[in-house]
């Protein structure tokens, strides 16, 4: 009869030993690929053999939980992981929870992990989508600024709560192209003046948007700006770099 | 028993447990919705609109339809109201909940889609309910309940659950130590994503950020506990696994970090916090056992009921 503690700490470690194991080899073949001048954003390969070696882990983690393994705990890991390995069958838990759910929950596993681990921006899965979260070395410190003068004489941020609650910052990404093409000097002057007027264009949108929920502090003025921080030698305001691209004012009778 | 029950799931199996675990994700769900507020979306253009996931495949005519006031307060109203029934434990459960999720997802697209990314706060829940709808949570605390011997079907979502909210914590991680390497933890990356959150308009408009250039030490601080969120986050799934002591640890990182990335950043995840705090802590068993010894204490109302005279039986005896 195995000893449950000592089984559990191995199976601890093994599992640790596993996903440490995965994150050198991913660390490991994305420094090779850096050597190799294949580095950069997105490197499709080592990310594709990454996922593969994590979700070995996963599997490999759920197996020695769901299953009693019938080994002496005084084995060493090796044994653990081989044993683990070659009796790697969910049928005990498929037989609690029924087969249909333990396929459910592990093709949800996987994609949940391929694609927050491997697709991008360009194409647009829901619910099952990449999270990059403070992935990025070196990252841009600029971010939009829309700024409403209003007809109380007050100026300050257009209100995007108005039009998306849940997170008015990713529905003022959605401007970040138009405004960078529009203060970008090295843009065509055609290039910057089409941008210029789509944001133009969006800006009366915006307007009309807040006038007709809040009639009695209608914008008379807008602005949109792209911000700088240097965030190096940041001392308040005027570290800042503030970028007009576009300004649109409104006659209100 | 088997060793699914006995090993990967510590506590026992209660269906009030899950009934507890129950209200709470659909509260939670349901609150999101009403902040979310969709028909807020109505008034902007057609052509801002970028469709996601299943969106993608619905013709431009149908999106146009969808998009109409009506046809955006149809779909606010009906997902906020199917929310609320499977709260209160509505039947057939299973079937009411796989559309509840289908119905989420519809109304997240459409609520995302004028948006330049899809922001991820709701993704935690959406991942909750689809294992929820795999198992029978209405079978106690509900408005009709059953009377069932707790099973592993009971106790399986306990562990299922964090464990998939564990693996997207864990896919950030990875994917962070992949594409940032090492670097993003020794450079000033973490305080320029804290100085531009903090200047940048946000729902909360927290500015406390912007201290980290005042204090040196604080700075430094800032970057030891990004290392420590990544360390806590690659470890996520391991840890809903194995035994409470690691989980308590893994809170004790992973909560103050929530509240810290309101404080400096404008970013709460308030969804994954009530989530963590529902399955990781062990309160719906706290509850679910209340509820057991308040019944235990006061006689309900059946037995008293049961152990009462009949009217008439007791007339008789009086006279």
């Amino acid at each position: 009869m195995p000893n449950e503690r000592a089984l559990n700490r191995t199976a601890v470690l093994a599992a640790i030993g596993v996903a440490g194991a995965s994150v050198a080899a991913a660390m490991a073949i994305r420094v090779l690929a850096e050597l190799l001048g294949r580095g950069g954003g997105d490197v499709t390969l080592p990310q594709m053999l990454f996922e593969g070696a994590v979700i070995m882990a996963l599997m490999l983690t759920l197996s020695l939980r769901f299953r009693r393994l019938q080994i002496d705990a005084r084995t060493d890991t090796r044994s653990v992981a081989a044993t683990a390995l070659s009796k790697m069958d969910l049928r005990r838990a498929a037989e609690d929870l029924g087969v249909t759910r333990v396929a459910f929950i592990v093709a949800f596993t996987c994609l949940i992990l391929t694609f927050q681990l491997a697709s991008t921006t360009q194409v647009r899965p829901f619910p099952f989508t990449h999270w990059a979260m403070y992935t990025r070395p070196a990252p841009s410190s600029d971010f939009p600024q829309v700024l409403a003068e209003f007809e109380s004489g007050r100026i300050a941020h257009y209100p995007f709560l108005l039009i998306q609650r849940t997170s008015p910052r990713s529905f003022m990404a959605r401007f970040r192209p138009a405004l960078d093409a529009a203060v970008d000097p090295a843009r065509g002057d055609d290039e910057r003046a089409e941008a210029r007027a789509s944001l133009g264009e969006a800006m009366r949108v915006l307007a009309a948007i807040h006038d007709r929920r809040r009639p009695d502090d209608r914008i008379v003025a807008m602005e949109a700006a792209r911000m700088t921080v240097y965030t190096d030698e940041y001392s308040g305001p005027e570290s800042v770099r503030r970028e007009v691209a576009v300004r649109v004012e409104f006659v209100r009778r | 028993m088997s060793p699914l029950t006995t090993r990967v799931i510590d506590l026992p199996a209660s269906a009030a447990a899950l009934g507890v675990v129950r209200i709470g994700v659909y509260a939670t769900c349901l609150l999101m919705l009403l902040r979310s507020d969709l028909p807020m979306v109505a008034p902007l253009p057609f052509e801002w609109f970028a469709p996601w996931g299943p969106l993608l495949l619905v013709p431009d005519a149908a999106l146009r339809i969808m998009l109409t006031p009506a046809a955006l307060w149809i779909i606010h109203l009906s997902t906020c109201g199917l929310c609320a029934m499977l709260m209160l434990g509505a039947r057939p459960f299973k079937t009411l909940a796989w559309i509840l999720v289908l119905l989420v997802i519809v109304h997240e697209c459409l609520a995302k889609g004028c948006n330049g990314y899809a922001n991820h706060a709701q993704l935690g829940l959406v991942y909750a309910m689809m294992v929820l709808a795999l198992f029978p949570c209405a079978d106690a605390l509900s408005i009709r309940p059953r009377r069932v011997v707790p099973s592993v079907l009971h106790a399986a979502p306990m562990t299922l659950v964090p464990f998939v909210l564990g693996l997207t914590y864990m896919a950030i991680a990875l994917r962070r130590i992949t594409h940032g390497g090492a670097a993003i933890y020794l450079d000033e990356t973490i305080v320029t994503y804290v100085t531009a959150r903090s200047l940048e308009y946000s729902a909360f408009g927290f500015d406390i950020g912007l201290i980290v250039h005042e204090w040196l030490l604080l700075r430094a601080k800032m970057k030891f506990g990004f290392v420590m969120t990544t360390i806590a986050e690659l470890a996520a799934p391991f840890v809903i696994l194995f035994g409470w002591r690691l989980r308590l640890a893994w809170l004790a990182i992973i909560v103050p970090f929530h509240f810290l990335s309101l404080l400096t950043m404008n970013i709460f995840f308030w969804e994954n916090v009530i989530l963590v705090m529902l399955f990781c802590t062990g309160l719906p068993h706290w509850i679910a056992m209340r509820r057991l010894a308040d019944r235990l204490d006061e006689p309900s109302a059946e037995i008293a009921e049961s152990t009462r005279l009949p009217r008439a039986e007791a007339g008789h005896a009086a006279g």
